[in-house]
C-alpha cells in the first residue's frame, strides 16, 4: 500500500516537473538562434 | 544496413517486443495490463488534460491571427482542390476501427451505464460517450501533429519528422538533440505498436465475419492464423514494388464499400429512428463537450473508473499512438493551405463523419436490441468482433453486407500496413520521402511479427493495453511539440 502510494506520488511529481519545464521553455528567450 | 542509430534502436525495440509476445504471450499481456493500470490510475488527469488542451489549442489557432499563416511559402497554393482534399481527409478518417466498434461500442457503454440510469437516458449517454471518444479529440490530436509536420516541412524546409520542431525551436541547451532523438524514436515505436494492434483487431474482425458468414463453430485460432497469413502476403508484396497508385485505389474501394454500407443501413434500416438518434446524439455531444473533456470519474467507484480507463482514456492514448502516422498523410495533402483552412477541414469533416457513422451503426445496434430477440448486448460484451455482423443480420441481405464488411476490413488492413511501413521507413531514415525498399520491407516484417504477438493474446482488451503502453511516453512529446510550434509562430509574428 505504502509502496503503491509512493510510486503514484513519484509518477505525479515527474508530471508536475514536466509541466513546469514546459512553462519555462515557453517563457524563456531563445535568442537569435 | 546503413549506420543509422535511430533505425537500429527502433528496430531492436520493436523486434524485442514482438519476440517477447510470440515466445511469452501471457507474460507480455500481464505486463501490459498491469503497466497500463498503474499508469492510467496515476496519470488519468494528465492524459485527459493534454488531450483536451490540444482541442482548445487547435480551435484557438483557427480563430487567432496565426490562422492566416500558410503551410508553405506565402505564394504557395493548395496542391489539391478543396473537394478532393476533403475526400482524402474523409479516407484518412476511415479505418478498420470504425467497422469494428461501430455497433459494439455504444452497446458496451450502455450495459454499464444502464446500472445507473434508466434505459432511454443510458442509451443516449452511451452514444454521447462514443461520439466523444471518436470525434473532436481524435481529430485535434491528429490535427496538431499534422499541422506541426506540415508547417516545419513546407514552410521552414525542415525534415518532416517528429523531432524537427524541438531541434528548430529550442536553441540553447545540450538536452535539445537527445530529446529530439527520443521524440523521433518514441514516434516510431508508437506507430509500430499502434498499427500492429489495429492489425490484430482487424484480423479478429475478419475472422469473426468469415466464421459467422460460414456458420463455423470453433476452430477460431486456425482461421485467425489463416487470415493473418493471407494478410501478410497481401501487404508484403506491395512493399517490394511501387504500388502507391494501386494502394490508393484499394483504399478508395474500401472507403466506398464502407460509405455504401452506411447509406444502405440508413435507407433500408429504421431511417427516421436512426436520424432521430443522430440528431439527438450530436446535441448531447455538443452540450456535454466541456464536461466530458475534463471528466475523470473520481467518485463513481471502481467499475466506472475501470470503464473510463478501458475506453475514453485508452482512446485518447490510441489517437496519440496513431497521430504521427495519420499526421504524415494529412500533412502531405495539406501543403499550401492556411492554418485556418486546415483546422476547418481536418478537424470538422472527419469528426462529422464519425458522428454520422456511430449514429447509424450504434443506432442500428440499439434498434436491433429493442425490436428483435437477438442477444445484441451480450454479443457486444462477449464477442465484439461479431457484433457488426450480428447487427447487420437484423436487416435484409445480411450475408451480402457481411461479405462486404469483411472485404472492406481486409482492404483497410492491407492499405494501412503498407502505408505504416512507408511512414516508419521514412521516420527512421531522417525524413527520406523515398525510403529504400528493404527498409520498408523490414518494417513490414516487424509489423507482421508485432501483429502476430498481439493476435496470440486473443483478446481485444489486452491488445488495447499493449497499444496504450506503447503510446503513453508519446503523451509527453505532444505538449512539447505544441510549445515548440507556438514559439516558432510567435517568432514568425515578430519578423
Amino acid at each position: 500500500m505504502i509502496v503503491g502510494s509512493l510510486i503514484d506520488t513519484v509518477l505525479n511529481v515527474v508530471v508536475f516537473a514536466f509541466i513546469g519545464a514546459l512553462i519555462w521553455l515557453y517563457l524563456r528567450d531563445e535568442g537569435a538562434g | 544496413m546503413p549506420r543509422n542509430p535511430l533505425l537500429l534502436t527502433a528496430l531492436a525495440m520493436t523486434a524485442l517486443v514482438a519476440l517477447w509476445g510470440v515466445l511469452d504471450t501471457a507474460g507480455l499481456a500481464a505486463f501490459a495490463q498491469e503497466g497500463v493500470a498503474q499508469q492510467f490510475s496515476s496519470r488519468a488527469w494528465f492524459i485527459m488534460l493534454v488531450a483536451s488542451l490540444i482541442v482548445v489549442l487547435v480551435l484557438w489557432l483557427a480563430v487567432s491571427p496565426y490562422g492566416a499563416i500558410r503551410l508553405g511559402a506565402d505564394t504557395d497554393r493548395p496542391e489539391f482542390s478543396t473537394v478532393s482534399w476533403l475526400t482524402m481527409l474523409f479516407a484518412a478518417g476511415m479505418g478498420v476501427g470504425l467497422l469494428f466498434y461501430g455497433a459494439a461500442e455504444p452497446l458496451t457503454h450502455y450495459s454499464l451505464i444502464r446500472q445507473q440510469l434508466p434505459e432511454g437516458p443510458a442509451a443516449g449517454y452511451a452514444m454521447v460517450v462514443t461520439n466523444f471518444n471518436w470525434a473532436l479529440h481524435a481529430w485535434c490530436i491528429y490535427g496538431i501533429t499534422a499541422l506541426v509536420i506540415a508547417y516545419y516541412a513546407y514552410r521552414k524546409g525542415q525534415p518532416g519528422i517528429i523531432g524537427t520542431p524541438i531541434r528548430y525551436s529550442f536553441h540553447r541547451g545540450g538536452w535539445v538533440r537527445p530529446v529530439a532523438w527520443i521524440a523521433d524514436l518514441l514516434a516510431i515505436y508508437a506507430i509500430a505498436i499502434g498499427l500492429a494492434g489495429s492489425l490484430a483487431i482487424g484480423v479478429f474482425q475478419v475472422q469473426g465475419g468469415i466464421a459467422s458468414l460460414l456458420g463455423l463453430e470453433g476452430g477460431g485460432d486456425a482461421l485467425k492464423l489463416a487470415v493473418f497469413a493471407v494478410l501478410c502476403i497481401a501487404f508484403l508484396l506491395p512493399l517490394t514494388m511501387d504500388l502507391s497508385r494501386g494502394m490508393a485505389v484499394l483504399s478508395n474501394i474500401a472507403m466506398a464499400i464502407a460509405v455504401v454500407l452506411m447509406i444502405f443501413i440508413l435507407l433500408v434500416g429504421p431511417t427516421h429512428a436512426l436520424m432521430d438518434g443522430i440528431v439527438d446524439a450530436v446535441g448531447g455531444y455538443l452540450s456535454s463537450l466541456v464536461r466530458q473533456s475534463f471528466a475523470t470519474f473520481p467518485f463513481f467507484g471502481e467499475a466506472f473508473a475501470d470503464w473510463f480507463h478501458a475506453w475514453t482514456l485508452n482512446y485518447m492514448v490510441w489517437w496519440i499512438a496513431w497521430a504521427p502516422f495519420v499526421g504524415v498523410f494529412v500533412a502531405r495533402i495539406s501543403r499550401g493551405r492556411t492554418i485556418r483552412e486546415f483546422v476547418l477541414g481536418v478537424v470538422f469533416v472527419p469528426s462529422l463523419f464519425s458522428l454520422f457513422w456511430f449514429g447509424v451503426f450504434g443506432g442500428l445496434g440499439f434498434y436491433a436490441a429493442a425490436s428483435t430477440d437477438l442477444p445484441v448486448v451480450d454479443t457486444a460484451l462477449n464477442e465484439p468482433e461479431n457484433t457488426t455482423f450480428f447487427v447487420l443480420s437484423a436487416l435484409p441481405l445480411g450475408s451480402l453486407t457481411g461479405v462486404f464488411t469483411v472485404a472492406a476490413a481486409f482492404l483497410f488492413l492491407v492499405t494501412s500496413v503498407v502505408s505504416a511501413a512507408f511512414v516508419l521507413a521514412m521516420f527512421s531514415t531522417g525524413g527520406n520521402e523515398n525510403p529504400p525498399v528493404r527498409i520498408k520491407l523490414i518494417w513490414g516484417v516487424i509489423l507482421a511479427a508485432l501483429g502476430l504477438a498481439m493476435m496470440l493474446t486473443g483478446d481485444t482488451g489486452v491488445v488495447r493495453s499493449i497499444i496504450a503502453l506503447g503510446a503513453i511516453p508519446f503523451v509527453f512529446i505532444l505538449p512539447l511539440l505544441a510549445v515548440a510550434f507556438l514559439k516558432t509562430l510567435q517568432r514568425e509574428e515578430g519578423r
